[in-house]
């Protein structure tokens, strides 16, 4: 055997699993498809970050079939190299853990009974976790502590029971407008709650503390004080000695015997070249849509169809997330002098949320699974606020008329944005397969994958828009408008490998082992049976965390 | 005008369709007069050339004739005019930005082809409808030709990638050669972050 521990994808399900059998020993492999940026390589650059494929593979090397309803009861599938609509998230060391904006809410007791608690919906296929809240409570504390979680506990309607009294990093510092969110939801009777952010608002050991820098989400940290999988778990895993990380290494093959155990992980190294690794117990954290890829991609004698698919039930039940956004405009010629210095304070924080309708209870709406509200400025990014001045009524505008609305824009106003979230409900049209005709740039099938909705994610969506925007009007704020989309956001990606007690409806058992491959587990997103209303990460870092105590046992 | 045969990459078809009040546009957009103060006249040939000539290398069927470089740079003045105290495509190097976008091969070869094509339809509606070169015709009729285009799906399109484009030359790092010392971050009082590039920005899977 070559490692204890081999680990596919270095991101927010593989840093618990190396951090945690590192430092009890024993030897990990970690084996990251893109290439190791360190903090130093970061920079604030528009192009780079947002414009150009700097932490994406070129859609020419390596993309997606993407199936989508072609408006007449079918679906039509395109590659996303046709379309230009691209849907990788960061391939590097660390994953995209380390563009993340770290919007850190804990899923809550309901999420892991939604079955149990509102019964099934047509459609749908609604299961409850073989989990509880509290079985993964530790986690989300262990998770606040290690990978660094600052923020404030205020009491509301529907926060969840803590083993910790408060966060262990105080709350970043917030912009005057966060002030303004708050006043405006006590005059509604809305609770609005701090955000809690996976971002240093102190230093730690090697790590800087939050610099302010306004240009946080989708960029690299220059400070360390964003908690990547890298900074926070992997480098202090480097220290013992007992890590090895290979970057540029692809793994497009899991070998397994005629026990149904895995034996050997092949990868193509940066020259191309087929290299192979045994370890004791392997792990598979690609992110949901290239776990689900992997793992269809490796027939073995015991997984005819694929590692863990011998009941069809691999990349089945794929969940991004519902929701949708909106905004609001704070004009300077509304606001007194000293109202404008604050507000145009850059870096400062809003970190507000608004989860008063995590389930709703309404008489017209009826009683349902809700979600969470964000609110945050409209990022920073010059380029892309720019472009977006250029539209008018539906018509282009340019000359004078463009630049004037340009100066307006940027220099005499403000603009505060709202983000849903609410559950994506899993059905039979939203899965993951390999695609019979697209293939990478190694000669590999292509994940193609379905991205059907269901019906009530957008009713949900609309009815905490709305509230959203009632709260932008008793703010003040003007233009207001919202919009809810059944498209699917490729960085929340969840689902593809449920767990669950029973194997004839599940991948995974309750510690994230697959049932018929005893020496496999899967710790990213893919685990989710459904997926809450709030991003993915934090669940997916505390999960990990209590996945890595059963590979330790195991071992 | 017919589209002919002149398809909208899908990357670029970034079109929002609202409710047309057309009159008002060309009333904002000021054809009137104010286009006159345009300095057309300041274009040299020599001057083009120069700009061209300090593009990197690429491939070359992308790099502008001096003909289309010259239709690229009035096309842009009318998109974005200078003013003195707000910078214009000229005073941003969008042209020269442009044409090392064109040469880079990691930008989308279609995209790259299209905003190429583009520069070409222009110069043959030129001829069409006022039966002369584009670079020939008169500040006015140049304004009417660009509107006319904001009607046309193809038009509408690729001005709209041009203007993007005019975008990037004015708000991106100045290392990238537009936004000469910061001039568009100061007209807009945009606070670039930090820490800024050292250097040019290295595509995915390059060494």
């Amino acid at each position: 055997m070559d490692f204890d521990v081999c680990i596919i994808g270095s991101g927010a399900g593989a840093g618990p699993v190396a951090y945690e059998l590192a430092r009890a020993g024993r030897q990990v492999l970690v084996l990251e498809k893109g290439p190791w940026y360190k903090t130093e390589d970061f920079n604030k650059d528009e192009l780079a970050c947002c414009r150009r494929s700097v932490y994406t593979p070129s859609l020419t090397e390596e993309r997606h079939v993407i199936e989508d309803e072609d408006g007449e009861g079918g679906w039509q599938a395109t590659s996303t190299f046709d379309s230009g609509n691209d849907f990788w998230n960061g391939n590097m060391v660390g994953g995209s853990s380390n563009l993340m904006s770290g919007y850190f809410h804990r899923l809550k007791p309901v999420d892991f009974r939604l079955l149990s608690e509102f019964g099934p919906i047509e459609g749908a296929n609604v299961a409850d976790w073989p989990i509880s809240y509290d079985d993964l409570e530790p986690y989300y504390a262990k998770t606040e502590k290690i990978v660094g979680v600052s923020g404030r506990v205020v009491a509301h309607p529907q926060l969840e029971p803590r083993s910790t009294a408060d966060f262990p990093y105080p709350p970043l510092q917030v912009n005057e407008v966060a002030h303004w969110i708050d006043a405006a939801a006590r005059r509604l009777g809305y609770h609005a709650i701090p955000t809690p952010r996976a971002i240093l608002s102190r230093p730690e050991d090697e790590r800087n503390s939050c610099y302010y820098s306004n240009y946080c989400g989708s960029y690299g940290c220059s400070s360390g004080a964003k908690s990547s999988a890298r900074v926070a778990l992997l480098d202090p895993a480097l220290k013992t000695g007992k890590l090895q990380i290979r970057d540029r290494a692809k793994v497009f093959k899991l070998l397994s015997d005629n026990s149904g155990k895995v034996t050997e992980a092949h990868y193509y190294d940066r020259r191309g070249e087929v290299q192979k690794v045994s370890a004791r117990i392997f792990v598979v954290a690609c992110q949901a849509i290239e776990t689900a890829r992997l793992l269809l991609a490796s027939p073995g004698p015991a997984h005819a169809h694929g590692l863990g698919n011998n009941r069809g039930q691999v990349g089945k039940n794929l969940i991004f997330s519902g929701g949708g956004s909106g905004s609001g405009h704070f004009y300077f010629e509304d606001l007194s002098d000293e109202q404008i210095e604050k507000i145009k304070l850059p870096g400062l924080f809003v970190n507000r949320a608004l989860q008063d309708w995590y389930t709703i209870d309404d008489p017209v709406f009826g009683r349902a699974k809700g979600g969470t509200i964000d609110f945050l400025w409209r990022h920073a990014n010059g380029i892309t606020r720019a472009n977006r001045q250029k539209w008018q009524d539906g018509q282009l505008l340019y000359g004078l008329p463009l630049k004037r609305k340009m100066e307006r824009y940027f220099k005499q106003s403000r603009h505060l944005r709202f983000e849903v979230f609410n559950d994506w409900l899993p059905t039979d049209d939203c899965f993951v397969s390999l695609d019979p005709n697209e293939r990478d740039r190694w000669g590999d099938p292509v994940a193609r994958f379905r991205v059907g909705y269901h019906p009530q994610d957008l009713r949900v969506g609309r009815f905490l828009a709305d509230r959203a925007e009632k709260l932008f009007r008793e703010m003040g704020a003007r233009d207001i408008s919202s919009g809810v989309s059944g498209a699917p956001p490729a960085n929340l990606q969840a689902g593809g490998c449920r767990f669950g007690d029973d194997p004839a409806h599940s991948v995974l058992d309750r510690d994230c082992r697959m049932h018929d491959a005893p020496n496999l587990f899967v710790t990213d997103g893919s685990f989710m049976p459904t997926g809450g209303s709030v991003p993915y990460t934090f669940t997916i870092y505390a999960n990990a965390f209590r996945v890595a105590e059963s590979i330790r046992e195991q071992l | 005008m017919t589209d002919k045969n002149r398809p909208v990459p899908p990357g670029m078809r970034d079109m929002k369709k609202w409710s047309l009040n057309r009159r008002s546009f060309l009333k904002k957009a000021g054809l009137a007069g104010a286009m006159l103060a345009l300095p057309y006249a300041g274009y040299k040939l020599g001057s083009a050339v120069k700009d061209m000539e300090e593009t990197p290398a690429g491939d070359e069927s992308y790099r502008l004739t001096r003909e289309q470089f010259q239709r690229l740079q009035i096309v842009q003045d009318i998109l974005f005019p200078s003013e003195k105290d707000a910078p214009g495509a000229r005073d941003i190097n969008a042209a020269a930005y442009l044409q090392a976008v064109l040469l880079d091969d990691h930008v989308d070869p279609d995209e790259r082809r299209y905003l190429v094509n583009g520069l070409d339809w222009l110069e043959e509606e030129a001829r069409e409808r006022w039966e002369k070169s584009f670079v020939n015709m008169l500040p006015l009729e140049r304004e009417a030709l660009i509107e006319h285009l904001t009607t046309h799906n193809w038009g509408e399109s690729w001005l709209a990638s041009v203007l993007l484009f005019i975008f990037e030359a004015l708000l991106s790092d100045p290392i990238y050669g537009g936004n000469s010392d910061g001039v568009g971050w100061k007209w807009l009082a945009h606070v670039p972050g930090q820490p800024r590039p050292e250097h040019k920005l290295k595509y995915y899977g390059s060494d």
